[in-house]
């Protein structure tokens, strides 16, 4: 049964990653203008033009098209950028390790604070700690990382570096010291998420009669909780945490632009604003995949903690 | 509820801010403007990055800008089109998860796969692609909200559908006769509309976050139109010269998103009323 | 007190009240009650819902939540229950007092095997290694008759069927050798069989260890069989006490009396007196009027003057299949019902027999097989039935909260059929019909404008009724519409059916798990067996001595039966079906 679930998770997130390319060939597909316009500029003339299509084979059909491009990144070939002249796949690679990290470092700081001060809030329930907690979420639900960050550079121009990224092999304290902000500004309001999500799920385990039997049983407090309780509520908290990783996704594109910090997220705004076409391609395909990895593992991570789906009837 | 449990009641105090501080804002930002005859677009060459004064209250930006006028000018396009977005977003979702939730068998199956696979992007990378394939602009951004809005939408649906279409009342309204329409659109919307609600709640607030991010990121709504995502933009090179252009469209976002927060938080519990009555054994 | 009488006594209660604090509103949940309970006594706590029996059983542990209030005396061994501290709590919860619930399946964690979950409470109240506390866990489920005590241990509870968790939640109470344990309502919700199975290991263990126990319960009969005592509760206040015999075979007070008349009766029909019409109506008073005698009705026809079949089920078969497996609900079920009778569907959860009567009404669709009605084929899904069909093909459910639309007012729930069948052209027209439907489920022309959660369980029950009286069928469909009421509740619902069975030549097709009940109302019988018939024929057949063996097995299995005649025979083990 594990085994059965397991193996139709993995064909479905191929399947998805599929779909997934189509859907990002297609959109570029709809640009206005193809690479053959991007590289020759907009001044050139019309033969230049049509004799480079065909030497890129931009005039075969659409599907053709595709599947040499498909076939191409199954090799680790993402083509060339018009725009910068260098082939994409090791720049994607060196962006996408630099991303990562930061997401994450921003996720376990989530999960962890997170867990923790929802279950703090639900134990303290309609009490000052809980209130407070549900109000700082409440309004860190409510900031995006844009603002976030602009408030955080604000507030720690000159004292933290605000820009740029430097690397741990230069001294992990100024590695450091480059991410702080950049992990703050994403943590906040995923943070909020997770913390009311915890809670809530918390609040439901601790009313629920398996919890009375636990008391009544005389097992102590501690054990109650951590053990009868959050091992319960943690499901729900993971599933919202796996939905997160989509919305961190997007957070990390904005904040690597708040904070100027070289990742993958910078390198899709420039592709977009560049019109760079097999640049577009691979970064948002890098990202639907990372995306997609992220909740193939947070769907294994579910089904390892709930023995309802691990083990047969 | 007596009036007294009522108004001490925090949730309910919740209601009342939120929805107040909602009626405030679209009121101030689509009635002051032609009433006060406020242009976010005139220039004024005198006040060039001018700190708050009692001409510009939330002070100018780097053309001389009032970023008042253009923090509510702004205001009235993301609110417009995010609740636009929603209404249809989260209308066409929970059409299509009604249906799926109560036909079931192969066509529950395959619209709820197709939205799995739309939902595998994440949200501003599909966004992106919209912008991209489509164009920017206001007709853009609301394809790219709907198409990220419905499937979500349609799941929640289908699961609030799947908890009610098995109670019993369901299958008598089919024995006494009611047609199919009627059974969906009589006997289940009137239970699941609250759950409707609190989902289009919570995308109205996640519609002015995506709006102003793809306004961020320049992808958005283009200048010189006043956008609150955009003005942010354009305040972060100025941040530590005049950090006043950053509080009137920051202070707008966090404040209609809170908010809508409010009143979302409040419908959640309203619904979830086991949720209230729920005694910890702890 | 003296010695003898510490160790003798282990429960006294003395004057006890408990009080629920709403904010607004003020319950009172048990009003001065006073009952003693000695070592290795078993005292039957009986009640309808809301007369506060649970309440007592929560308030022996200390945990009514905060919002409980305990007033008067309540007494563990001679030590004062209500000073406690938290920490004295936890040595005595569990280790000293013990408590069984109702539901298993949420009494356990879903996170955790079964068998870790008694073992926990061995490690921590008797300092065991967790090896040790793994072997005694063992024996205990051993001692539960699980099978295969080394494999159940690291069951989780999701893969247990409903009995085997009562008798694992049973194991980890026994497990920490409490000296008291409170039985809340242990069996309610369980298969018949499964029931005796496990009131012979409750009396088993009892007699091993010694052990006293309080045993909440509405059924009288489970009380009969397993109680030295009994205490007859009525909204909060102790109406009755004594030998458990006794007060079941001559109940002296009036409600006590009604109670017991309201069991349905194996062996013979008879008519119900309302127990409490006011009650029902709103009233709290108790009836003091005394009973009448129990008026036995004359045995049902078994032979009706041969009509047609109004209803003809032919060798159906419906299969669910999920992904690589598939169970059989039912196959070659065939039987006929006729205009004006009541047909019973007897069987236990997992027969089948809810199943048959989805795809009667075609809520589920049969895979093979058909269903004549009036000696028309019957298309399968219901929306493929024309509205002339739909119409004389009525149903009334088991779950009163479920079966009626909870956004709608009575009213509007009656007048739809009336307007979908053209019985009224228009809206006023249907409001008078409707407000006649209420009066023929004996409910006031008031209730057209109520909620359904201003109603009672037994008045919803009435309104789905008349829903189905609505567009005047032939036949109707009662799926276990009698088992979440109220034995006060059911015995007038059954004799509304029986009234109407009377008067329109109404056919029922009854289904039920609950014989008492089918000796009250039905003319013949069909019992269920994992999706087959085991046996058919009148009502009389069930307790002649060539019924089928497991017609026996559940009848012997049936409890409460030393209230009236001398037991059957039959051995109910071997058709535990839920195991």
């Amino acid at each position: 049964m594990f085994l059965h679930m397991a193996a139709t998770r993995i064909l479905w997130a191929l399947a998805t990653l599929v779909f997934t390319s189509v859907l990002v060939f297609a959109a570029t597909q709809l640009m206005p203008g193809n690479v053959a316009h991007l590289i020759l500029g907009q001044f050139a003339s019309e033969e230049a033009i049509s004799a480079l299509q065909t030497k890129l084979g931009l005039d075969r059909p659409a599907i053709a098209q595709f599947f040499s491009w498909a076939g191409g990144i199954l090799q680790g070939d993402f083509g060339e950028s018009p725009r910068m002249n260098l082939p994409i796949g090791p720049i994607l690679l060196e962006r996408l390790k630099l991303s990562l990290t930061l997401a994450a470092m921003s996720l376990v700081l989530v999960f962890v604070i997170g867990v923790g001060l929802g279950t703090l809030a639900a134990l303290k329930r309609g009490r000052p700690t809980d209130r407070l907690l549900s109000s700082l979420s409440l309004i860190g639900i409510s900031m995006p990382e844009f603002v976030t960050g602009s408030v955080l550079i604000l507030v720690f121009a000159g004292i933290l570096p605000v820009s740029g990224y430097a690397s741990p092999s230069d001294g992990i304290g100024r590695w450091l010291a480059h991410m702080i902000l950049p992990v703050l500004s994403l943590t906040f309001i995923m943070l909020a998420h997770v913390m009311r999500t915890a809670r809530v799920s918390m609040i439901e385990a601790l009313s629920a009669p398996y919890v009375r039997t636990a008391v009544l049983k005389g097992m102590p407090r501690r054990t109650v909780v951590f053990k009868h309780a959050l091992r319960n509520a943690l499901l729900p908290t993971l599933t919202v945490l796996g939905i997160n990783v989509g919305y961190l996704i997007g957070g990390v594109v904005v904040v690597e632009l708040v904070f100027s910090y070289p990742g993958l997220g910078r390198l899709t705004i420039f592709a977009v604003q560049n019109r760079d076409i097999p640049l577009i391609q691979a970064c948002t395909l890098t990202m639907a995949a990372v995306y997609i990895t992220a909740s193939f593992l947070t769907d294994m991570a579910y089904l390892i903690l709930n023995p309802r789906l691990r083990t047969a009837r | 509820m007596t009036k007294r449990s009522f108004l001490l009641h925090g949730t309910d105090l919740g209601l009342l801010i939120g929805g107040g501080l909602i009626i405030l804002l679209a009121a101030t930002v689509f009635l002051a403007p032609s009433v006060l005859g406020i242009d976010g677009e005139a220039m004024s060459i005198d006040a060039i990055l001018s700190p708050p004064t009692a001409d510009h209250w939330l002070g100018t930006d780097q053309l001389g800008r009032d970023i008042l006028a253009r923090t509510l000018i702004g205001g009235r396009s993301t609110l417009t089109l995010a609740a636009t977005a929603t209404l249809l977003g989260v209308g066409l979702g929970a059409l299509i998860g009604m249906l799926a939730g109560y036909k079931g068998g192969l066509l529950d199956e395959l619209l709820m796969r197709l939205g799995d696979a739309v939902m595998a992007l994440p949200s501003l990378i599909l966004a992106m692609l919209v912008m991209v394939a489509v164009g920017s602009g206001p007709a853009a951004i609301l394809m790219a909200i709907i198409l990220i809005f419905a499937p979500r939408a349609a799941r929640i649906t289908r699961s609030v559908v799947l908890n009610v279409v098995n109670l019993e009342f369901v299958s008598a309204a089919s024995v006494i006769g009611e047609s199919q329409a009627s059974v969906i659109f009589r006997e289940i919307l009137p239970n699941i509309w609250p759950n409707l609600l609190v989902e289009a709640c919570l995308r109205f607030s996640y519609a002015i976050l995506i709006i102003s991010a793809l306004g961020y990121l320049g992808i958005g709504l283009q200048p010189p139109t006043p956008d609150w995502g955009l003005m942010i933009s354009e305040a972060a090179s100025y941040v530590t010269a005049a950090p006043w252009m950053l509080f009137g469209p920051a202070g707008a976002i966090v404040l209609s998103v809170v908010s809508v927060n409010l009143v979302g938080d409040f419908l959640q519990e309203w619904i979830g009323l086991r949720m209230r009555r729920a005694v910890s054994h702890v | 007190m003296s010695e003898a009488a510490t160790t003798e006594t282990v429960l006294s209660v003395d004057g006890l009240g408990i009080t629920y604090d709403l904010g607004a509103l003020k319950i009172k949940a048990v009003q001065d009650l006073s009952l003693s309970l000695r070592a290795g006594e078993i005292l039957g706590l009986v009640g309808e819902s809301g007369s506060g029996k649970s309440s007592l059983g929560y308030a022996v542990l200390g945990h009514l939540g905060s919002a409980g209030k305990v007033s008067g005396g309540l007494r563990f061994r001679g030590e004062d229950l209500l000073s406690l501290s938290a920490a004295q709590w936890s040595r005595l919860r569990g280790r000293r007092i013990g408590m069984v619930y109702q539901e298993p399946q949420t009494a356990l964690n879903p996170a955790y095997s079964v068998g870790e979950q008694i073992a926990e409470g061995l490690r921590h109240h008797f300092g065991l290694s967790r090896a040790a506390a793994r072997e005694r866990a063992v024996d205990w489920l051993r001692q539960v008759h699980l099978p295969e005590p080394e494999r159940i241990y690291e069951r989780y509870p999701h893969q247990l069927s409903g009995g085997q968790l009562q008798r694992a939640v049973i194991a980890m109470a026994f497990a920490l050798e409490p000296e008291l344990l409170i039985m809340d309502e242990p069996t309610t919700g369980l298969d018949v069989t499964t029931q005796a199975v496990i009131l012979d290991l409750v009396r088993d263990l009892r007699a091993k260890t010694g052990v006293a126990m309080l045993y909440v319960s509405h059924d009288l009969g489970v009380v009969a069989d397993i109680c030295d005592r009994v205490l007859v509760m009525y909204r909060g206040r102790m109406v009755e006490e004594g030998e458990a015999a006794e007060v079941l075979r001559q109940p002296r007070e009036p409600y006590t009396q009604r109670l017991v008349a309201a069991i349905p009766d194996l062996y013979r029909r008879h008519s119900f007196e309302p127990i409490r019409p006011e009650a029902e109506a709103g009233g709290a008073e108790i009836l003091v009027e005394p009973p009448s005698e129990r008026r036995y009705l004359p045995p049902a026809a078994t032979e009706r003057p041969a009509s047609a079949p109004i209803l003809d089920i032919r060798e159906l078969q419906r299969v669910y299949r999920t992904r690589g497996s598939a169970t059989v609900a039912c196959k070659d079920v065939s039987f006929d019902v006729r205009r004006g009778e009541c047909v019973a569907l007897i069987g236990e959860s997992g027969s089948g027999k809810s199943t048959v009567a989805k795809c009667v009404l075609g809520l589920e669709k049969p895979d093979g097989g058909a269903v004549l009605f009036d000696g028309t084929p019957c298309p399968k899904g219901v929306h493929d039935r024309p509205l002339s069909l739909r119409r004389r093909l009525q149903i009334v459910f088991q779950n009163p909260d479920g079966s009626l639309n909870g956004r709608r007012t009575v009213g509007e729930t009656l007048c739809r059929p009336l307007l979908i069948h053209g019985r009224a052209r228009s809206a006023a027209e249907a409001g008078v019909l409707a407000r006649e439907l209420l009066a023929s489920v004996d409910l006031p022309h008031a209730f057209f404008e109520r909620y359904p959660h201003e109603l009672s369980g037994g008045q919803k029950q009435r309104v789905a009724i008349a829903r189905a009286l609505a567009t005047e069928p032939d036949l109707i469909v009662c799926d276990e519409a009698v088992s979440a009421l109220d034995v006060s509740v059911q015995g007038t619902i059954l004799d509304l059916c029986r009234r109407l069975q009377a008067e329109r030549g109404l056919a029922f097709l009854f289904i039920t798990h609950d014989l008492g009940v089918v000796r009250q109302i039905a003319d013949r019988a069909v019992v269920m067996l994992k999706g087959e018939i085991c046996h058919a024929g009148g009502v009389e057949s069930l307790f002649e001595d060539d019924a089928h063996p497991y017609v026996k097995a559940l009848l012997a299995a049936v409890p409460g039966k030393t209230l009236d005649a001398p037991p059957q025979g039959g051995t109910t083990a071997q058709f535990v079906l839920s195991e």
